[in-house]
């Protein structure tokens, strides 16, 4: 390397200083008839992708009924959607993508919550809104909340505090966990365990498992969780993971051997879809962001409810996942706030965005302007073998309200900025 | 390739390009050509195992992981200085080499690379699993992105994303400059020689082992320079950059591109990236298509696109004369 | 004691599983010399195919062995396919490229399985005689766990008569010690190693078939698995039947006793023991005896 090429590099990277302004991404100005462009994060390969779709579908749909009623504010809406992979560097490229190239005014999904909080630092850094509508980790409402961030789903503390109401008024005192060594796993069982500490002081944990993320044998896990004799068990195991353990742990004799088995995500639509009557029916409590399906009638039954359903069946042919469901009303929050803002202001949506509240399918969901944290209804329920739907349904059901489930804003560490 | 016949206009029409690159990109396409430089340090700092030495080491993030950890933990904790960062996280990354390249060299062939994978698994185990300092599963969130300051005289502000570019260009010509030294002095020829033939170079009094320790090192610390200048650059470090699939990236690339030619990692992390971003921006089915691919070139094109590109070229050269034979 | 009994047998349940994958695994290396990184696609088209052919012969009462026996005949096909379009091409290059095109091979059956069979996840019942559980010390344990636990060692032996004791196992084995000579005495080597790689995809096949009944079916079985599998060879003993076997016992009792010791470490056992046994004894647990 010469001199020369010193000199020549130095004198390039001074003349591009001027011209740099150009190749920043610049918001761009507002124009009329352009459509609003919603960018769509989602695993679309590897062994989630079958689950990861549901999102994109539940975003296409509503996207498709905005469209035919006028759009937003008059303008088209445009959804596009990248696969993240479930891994952080690809959903970070992609969020970048979908921001600088293909020009989208907000963000929406994430399923892993490790890519959740690396997308949200490029939305940060863009100063571009993104809606949360899967990963749960309570740390993106929490400690690492920012301004640009809302979250339309329920986080893991909700899913789990709720849980702790329910089973205080259960006799059960001698609990167990099994849950993937990961931080919604054991997020899910502090907070469960921990509020039911304080309704229920005389509870006592006698075992803890902790299988790694994705593992697929869990025998050893089963035996040592029966060795304590607990009365009942909390687990935060999910997708392939339940199913794994329930088809294992079923001819150990485990659901022989305790009283109630309790677990965060036991109403997804997939595990309830697969494991059908081999879920043990008189034991097994469990939840979901969302899961209507109760055997007299939908939760809510109303008019949304069952349009939403009927038209997701009509696209698609099967009943909507959870996730199909959350996607589905984070574009319906998109709408929201943009009507409320009345421009793509990002400050102005920002504003409209706090303190909103708007209809889902599964009832009201209420944004607390301090953290961007969706607060709502929580479901928790047992199934049995259904007469009016291809896979079990709701026999017994309890509504936690939002206002209980939710920790109040002290507790979230949320500092705005 | 010779290593007179890649003077000063070689490497001054390789600079030119990614110099004025950024004239002709988009702004997407720009953070994702700081992505390719910084991968095809890691790429070339791999191939000086692999391509020169003759060891396949498939625990290469580790190094590239330790220095984006630890660059971010400087800047996220201790000091807004880039530099600072960056240096301390190539020591650690080039003590760790060291550490663990110990116990590899000792091995060879296939159990070398299985070592190095089972260390590597476990540095991805401690990031993982330690959240007070690592921030575990969810990794470092939130890297500040730095100002930089050349002896107090200019600063950049590297939030800017062609500052960025710049200031990865020069660490990545640099270092590419100081491996290309290293290939072509006695050092790089004793480990050619060992990759060629283990046994003579021991007959002849050499200790292999030291020579193949000061490669894992060397590699270890421009991995961990890579590392540190992707931490500021994503924002985020997660475990997934330490684990085996990064690990495979830096394989994949120096295959693609040729690990014969010491330019063939550079134009390799090109393609790769390139290709899958056009593919996955195009299908859902992406790994097929991706498959196929290395597939394809493993079979017809062995010594990958840069292998393939010189035979192509002393066939052209050689042609006229073999006319007839 | 009970409780430490019914551990280990869990240990030798998940041993005997890794035992039938890393024995194919390591017969495919011995004699071919690929690691076969697609090993775990295989095994992922066994539980697959076995899913699929047991939907033909669900009220048949032998229907599950049917479709077992069905499915690890058509993988033990592609499986010579394989060898025959993909790797005959390179054997002579070194290991690095097989193993590009292995991986590049997981991407291709991974998304063909997602195209043919969609992504949600697949059930494969139990066979009825095996649906229930047997008592020790009052303690269920799964039937079907206890059949994989003797089905285990009983494959394992085949494969070692088979190897050690027939003609065909001798050509097999001189070919894993030198190809040209083999090549030369006049036999077919060829043909051969398709043969085994055959062998190797059949018993990758077995795997998955065996596993459908107790875990989900889903594209990204094979990748789970084939870490752990490579590790069992390594620590071995690379292209080593015995130390294969030997090295899924002990793979399957750390998994199993490992988390009562260190509970939340499970991440990294696996690569712990890896790294000593590489320091320690770099061939491996059982020395240099090839196949």
């Amino acid at each position: 390397m010469s001199i020369k090429t010193v000199k020549c590099f130095i004198a390039v990277i001074s003349a591009i200083a001027f011209l740099s302004a150009s190749f920043l991404p610049g918001q761009s100005a507002a124009q009329d008839q352009s459509p609003i462009k919603i960018g769509g994060l989602a695993i679309l390969s590897g062994p989630l992708s079958g689950y990861g779709k549901t999102g994109p579908m539940g975003a296409e749909l509503a996207v498709k009924e905005i469209n035919a009623k006028g759009g937003i504010l008059g303008r088209k809406v445009e959804y596009i959607v990248r696969d993240d992979e479930a891994k952080p560097d690809t959903g970070v490229r992609q969020a970048r993508r979908l921001i600088l190239e293909d020009k989208v005014n907000f963000l929406i999904g994430v399923t892993s919550s490790a890519v959740l909080l690396a997308v949200m630092e490029i939305a940060k850094e863009n100063k571009t809104i993104l809606v949360g509508t899967d990963a749960a980790t309570a740390r993106a409402t929490g400690e690492k909340c920012n301004k640009y961030f809302f979250r339309t789903s329920n986080n893991a503390a909700q899913d789990s505090r709720s849980a702790a109401f329910i089973m205080a008024e259960k006799p059960y005192k001698k609990w167990a966990v099994i849950a993937p060594d990961y931080e919604y796993g054991h997020s899910m069982w502090d907070n469960f365990i921990g509020t039911l500490k304080k309704l229920k002081p005389d509870v006592e944990v006698v075992a803890e498992a902790w299988p790694k993320l994705n593992a697929e044998d869990y025998s050893p896990y089963i035996t040592q969780v029966l060795q304590a004799q607990p009365e009942a068990v909390f687990s935060a195991l999910w997708s392939a993971g339940n199913i794994n353990f329930v088809k294992q742990a079923k001819p150990h004799g485990f659901f022989d051997k305790i009283q109630l088995f309790a677990i965060g995500a036991g109403l997804m639509y997939e595990v309830v879809k697969t494991l059908g009557n081999e879920i043990p029916f008189d034991k097994y409590w469990g939840s979901s962001r969302y899961f209507p399906f109760a055997e007299d009638k939908l939760i809510p039954d109303t008019p949304k409810n069952r349009e939403f359903i009927e038209a997701y069946k009509a696209a698609y042919g099967d009943y909507p996942e959870y996730l199909a469901e959350e996607t589905y009303a984070g574009i319906y929050f998109i709408k929201a706030m943009v009507e409320k803002a009345g421009s793509l202001d990002v400050e102005a949506l920002i504003k409209a965005g706090e303190g909103l509240s708007f209809e889902a399918p599964e009832g009201t969901k209420y944004i607390r302007p301090e953290d961007h944290q969706v607060v709502e209804d929580v479901v928790w329920g047992r199934l049995g073998p259904s007469k009016k739907y291809p896979f079990p349904a709701l026999v017994e059901y309890v509504i936690v309200p939002g206002s209980k489930a939710t920790p109040p804003v002290e507790e979230t560490g949320c500092k705005m900025q | 390739m010779k290593s007179s016949s890649f003077p000063l206009i070689g490497w001054l029409l390789f600079i030119g390009v990614w110099i004025y690159l950024p004239y002709w990109v988009s702004a997407f396409k720009l953070l994702l050509y700081i992505e390719i430089l910084i991968m095809a340090l890691l790429a070339t700092s791999f191939n000086l195992l692999f391509g020169y030495t003759g060891l396949l080491s498939f625990g290469q993030a580790a190094y590239f992981g330790i220095g984006a950890y630890v660059c971010g933990l400087m800047l996220m904790k201790i000091s807004s200085s880039f530099w600072l960062a960056i240096l301390v996280g190539v020591i650690f990354a080039t003590l760790s080499a060291f550490a663990i390249g110990f116990f590899c060299v000792r091995l060879t062939g296939i159990y070398f690379s299985m070592l190095t994978l089972a260390f590597g698994q476990m540095v991805y185990a401690i990031a993982f699993k330690w959240y007070d300092v690592t921030g575990g599963d969810n990794g470092l969130v939130g890297v500040p992105k730095p100002t930089v300051s050349f002896f107090g005289l200019i600063s950049l502000d590297l939030a800017s994303p062609l500052y960025y570019y710049y200031f990865v260009l020069v660490f990545f010509i640099l270092s590419t400059f100081l491996l290309w030294k290293i290939v072509h002095s006695p050092l790089g020829y004793i480990l050619r020689g060992i990759r060629e033939n283990l046994e003579r170079v021991n007959f002849s009094g050499l200790e292999v082992k030291k020579f193949q320790l000061i490669a894992f090192s060397i590699a270890g610390c421009f991995a961990g320079l890579a590392g540190a200048l992707y931490a500021p650059f994503a924002s985020t470090v997660s475990p997934d950059v330490v684990g085996w699939t990064k690990s495979a990236e830096p394989v994949l690339m120096t295959l693609l591109g040729g690990s014969e030619v010491f330019l063939g990692p550079i134009l390799g992390s090109w393609l790769f990236l390139l290709l899958k971003d056009y593919i996955i921006s195009h299908t859902d089915f992406w790994e097929i298509y991706f498959g196929v691919t290395l597939v394809f070139l493993v079979i017809f094109l062995p010594g990958g696109v840069m292998g393939f590109l010189r035979t192509l070229w002393s066939r052209i050269a050689r042609g006229g004369r073999r006319i007839g034979v | 004691m009970a409780f430490l009994f019914l551990q280990f047998l869990n240990g030798l349940n998940y041993g005997m599983v890794l035992s039938l994958i890393s024995s194919g695994l390591s017969l495919v290396f011995g004699v071919l010399g690929v690691l076969n990184f697609a090993h775990g696609s295989l095994y992922m088209l066994g539980a697959y195919g076995a899913f699929t052919f047991l939907q033909y012969f669900q009220n048949l009462s032998m229907g599950f062995w049917l479709a077992l026996l069905l499915s690890v005949l058509s993988v033990g096909i592609i499986g010579g396919i394989i060898e025959i379009v993909f790797l005959r091409p390179v054997y002579r290059r070194p290991h690095a490229y097989q193993l590009l095109l292995t991986y590049g091979l997981i991407l291709i059956l991974d998304d063909l399985v997602k195209m043919t069979w969609g992504t949600d996840y697949k059930v494969v019942p139990k066979p009825q005689a095996l649906s229930g559980s047997v008592k020790f010390f009052g303690d269920a344990y799964p039937a079907y766990d206890l059949f994989i636990i003797f089905l285990g060692p009983l494959v394992a032996l085949g494969l070692w008569v088979l190897v050690y004791k027939t003609r065909l196992g001798m050509f097999i084995r001189a070919a894993s010690l030198d190809r040209e000579m083999t090549d030369a005495l006049g036999i077919n080597v060829p043909a051969l190693f398709t043969l085994v790689f055959m062998l190797g995809s059949c018993l990758a096949a077995l795997g998955g078939a065996l596993v459908g009944p107790i875990r989900t079916v889903s594209p990204g079985m094979g990748i789970n698995i084939i870490i752990d599998a490579f590790v069992v060879v390594i620590v071995g003993g690379l292209g080593n039947l015995q130390g294969a076997f030997l090295g899924s016992l002990i793979i399957g009792q750390l998994e199993s006793f490992g988390i009562l010791i260190i509970p939340r470490f499970n991440i990294a056992f696996i690569f712990i023991l890896t790294a000593i046994i590489l320091i320690t004894r770099p061939q491996g647990l059982v020395g240099k005896a090839r196949i």
